[in-house]
């Protein structure tokens, strides 16, 4: 997967860069908005990450121009603390979605890989499986090691939710948004609490553990320790 | 240029302060001209009254002596009496003659009979009137008359009297009330003017103490008894301006303050830790932990700052919300769901009464103050209690949200200032997770970003916050449509 990086500043893009690359990406990055437009016209990426104040032309104006010269790469374009107006103009230009500035690079991440799923046509599965964990669809039941598991409602779209995204870094925000449909940054750990109350039903009887806390930055569905300190 | 547009300024100014005693001035000049006119005028008439009085009385007289008048025998005698008629009287000028124009008598002076080719004596004659006679730079009243005598004869009487006196005192009469309007004008402008400077002192002393009011004196208040009475509520006025905005300063700064608090306390935290962490060799796992802390020590000062940006654009009226219509008891179930583990942990109950219209305000903003006041309400619910949600539609135009959490009961004292940013009920209360004491203010600004309203009360039974929004917000998404 191939991405393109437009942000002026220095730190931030090098970052950035580091970042994806360490995730898996190829990424180009460029400091200023002409080279990003001529690079994203001339070359083929997967997903594009825009700033929109850019020294040099803004961000607006490279999207427009993209998406008149019927280019059809996704982007995601960066703002400052947003007024509402930014980010529903960013979207009616063309942009797929966007981020505001402070953002936590394990939200980019995880919107990034979102978008790029999008491409890849969805397969209607019946069920999902980490480990010995099997969720059914159709008949909503969750089995782990052949036993089964009552879930409430919330509680399996939950793990539906981790079971898609397994290996993933998801943060809190992110699941807030997904399965609650909460796009707000609340100071209460709800999601910490759901998490917990999941942990207790499939992971505290059972080994390995599964869902695991990465600190700073969310939770994540796995069959390995790795990461857990 | 410069000089010009100070010297330009100076000269608006001193037509600024010039402008009323000159209005003044014009208004008293037009008065006392109409009047002076009024007064000559009358003066006029009365004289020409009494002109016209004596000169019909004197023929009246002279005519009475004509009527017994016999031309052969007693023109001396005639003469005698007309004399006598005439020695009451001053500068009358009569001449009496018959038919064929032959001279019966005659005053010394001008010659009567020269007017003939000037004046229309018919019109005179008949009509009882009188002519104006400018005759060797006099000038002259005259009047005629045809009279019968017993004996058939037509005899004619002219008689004029000197107007000289008269114009001239008319004309005394009107230069000097003229230099009275002139006197009465000066001493109007100089009698307003110096009025406005008694006025306008008091005024420029208060000028000067209000002028000395700078942010480090806003505690200063003007004292009343220093002032004239007219001025009082004025005053009274601008000390109590001074009081809220010593307020809203006095808030500003505390605000700031507790910004450079908030920041300081985790930055201070990052910089000890990563000290000591460097101090000695760490092993791999215990830099990890160190950047893990600082992840999340990160994590909530971007949240602080995230925050803090949000009031800020409310504070500048910049918060905009993007309309859409919301179901307020849809979002509340929503809400419920989203908080139903917090609220299972402890056992609290969350109970949603009531229903309403729809109404129009920015989801996600909405979405974040419901989510506030929920999250803070379970948080001082204790174990096992209940939280009731009451949505009401109070009229057509206006729904009312109370929420309401028991707990204990929060000290008046303490009620306004609730949803003060950063303000804590309990001093010592160290600060719990993100953005501590900044939620009630964001819910505040955004309740105010709809036009609404958002009131905090608190008794043993429960603590109660109630908002009040209008339904709908077209005013504020026509400014909000104009200004795109």
């Amino acid at each position: 997967m191939k991405l393109l990086v437009v942000e002026d500043e220095t730190k931030t893009g090098e970052y950035l860069r580091q970042g994806l690359v360490e995730s898996g990406f190829i990424v180009d990055l460029t400091n200023n908005g002409l080279d990003g437009y001529h690079r994203a016209m001339t070359e083929e990426y997967d997903l594009i990450i825009l700033d929109v104040m850019l020294p040099d032309i803004s961000g607006w104006k490279i999207i427009q121009s993209l998406r008149d010269a019927g280019k059809e790469t996704q982007i995601i374009f960066l703002t400052a603390m947003g007024s509402v107006e930014d980010k529903v103009k960013g979207l009616n230009l063309g942009a797929d979605d966007y981020l505001v500035k402070p953002f936590s690079f394990a939200e980019l991440l995880a919107r990034i890989k979102s978008l790029l799923r999008r491409n890849v046509p969805q397969v209607s599965l019946h069920q999902l499986t980490i480990a010995d964990l099997v969720m059914d669809l159709p008949k909503r039941t969750v089995t782990r090691a052949g036993k089964r598991i009552e879930l409430t409602n919330k509680e399996f779209l939950l793990l539906e939710y981790f079971l898609r995204y397994q290996g993933e870094v998801l943060p809190r925000s992110l699941i807030a948004s997904q399965v609650w449909d909460m796009n707000f940054d609340s100071d209460t750990n709800v999601i910490d609490v759901a998490v917990r109350r999941l942990r207790n039903k499939i992971d505290a009887p059972f080994e390995p553990k599964l869902i695991h806390t990465i600190r700073g930055m969310g939770y994540k569905l796995d069959v390995f320790n790795e990461n857990e300190i | 240029m410069f000089l010009t547009k100070t010297k330009y300024k100076k000269l608006i100014h001193f037509f600024t302060m010039i402008r009323m005693p000159l209005i003044v001035c014009f208004f008293t000049c037009i008065l006392l001209y109409g009047l002076s006119h009024f007064i000559e005028r009358s003066f006029e008439k009365y004289s020409v009254a009494q002109n016209i009085a004596e000169l019909h009385s004197v023929i009246e007289s002279i005519e009475r002596e004509i009527s017994y008048y016999d031309p052969q025998e007693d023109r001396e005698n005639l003469i005698q009496n007309i004399l006598l008629i005439l020695a009451s009287h001053n500068r009358l000028l009569v001449c009496i003659v018959d038919e064929q124009n032959n001279i019966l008598y005659k005053t010394r002076g001008p010659n009567l009979l020269l007017t003939r080719n000037k004046l229309n004596y018919h019109s005179i004659i008949s009509k009882q009137k009188t002519a104006i006679w400018n005759y060797n730079h006099h000038s002259y009243r005259v009047a005629a008359s045809d009279f019968l005598t017993l004996k058939g004869k037509k005899y004619t009487t002219f008689i004029a009297i000197e107007r000289d006196y008269q114009i001239e005192f008319i004309n005394r009469l009107h230069d000097g009330l003229i230099l009275l309007i002139f006197i009465a004008c000066l001493l109007t402008l100089f009698g307003t003017l110096l009025t406005i400077y008694i006025t306008q002192k008091p005024i420029n002393r208060l000028i000067k103490i209000i002028e000395s009011v700078n942010s480090k004196s806003l505690n200063y208040r003007i004292p009343i008894n220093t002032v004239p009475v007219k001025y009082i509520s004025l005053i009274k006025a601008f000390n109590n301006m001074l009081s809220r905005m010593e307020f809203v300063f006095q808030r500003q700064s505390n605000f700031t303050a507790d910004i450079a608090h908030e920041m300081r306390t985790p930055i201070t935290n990052l910089t000890t830790q990563t000290q000591i962490a460097l101090n000695n060799a760490r092993t791999t796992s215990e830099y990890k932990e160190v950047l893990y802390s600082h992840l999340e020590e990160f994590e909530r000062l971007s949240q602080t700052i995230t925050d803090m940006l949000f009031l800020a654009h409310a504070d500048n009226k910049l918060l905009k919300p993007e309309l859409s219509d919301i179901d307020i008891v849809k979002m509340f179930t929503a809400m419920f769901d989203y908080f139903e583990f917090i609220a299972e942990e402890k056992n609290i109950k969350l109970e949603l009464k009531g229903h309403c219209h729809l109404m129009q305000g920015d989801k996600l903003m909405i979405n974040r103050a419901i989510g506030n006041l929920l999250s803070n309400a379970i948080e001082h619910t204790p174990i096992d209690g209940t939280i009731t949600v009451n949505v009401n539609q109070i009229n057509q135009k206006t729904i009312k949200i109370v929420i309401a959490n028991p707990g204990k009961e929060i000290n008046k004292k303490h009620l306004p200032h609730l949803f003060d940013r950063f303000y804590r009920i309990d001093e010592s209360r160290h600060r719990n997770g993100q953005g501590a004491g900044i939620g009630l203010a964001i819910v505040k600004s955004i309740v105010e970003a709809h036009n609404g309203t958002i009131t905090v009360e608190s008794d043993k039974a429960s603590t109660r916050f109630t908002m009040i929004f209008p339904i709908s917000q077209i005013k504020i998404s026509k400014f909000y449509q104009t200004k795109k």
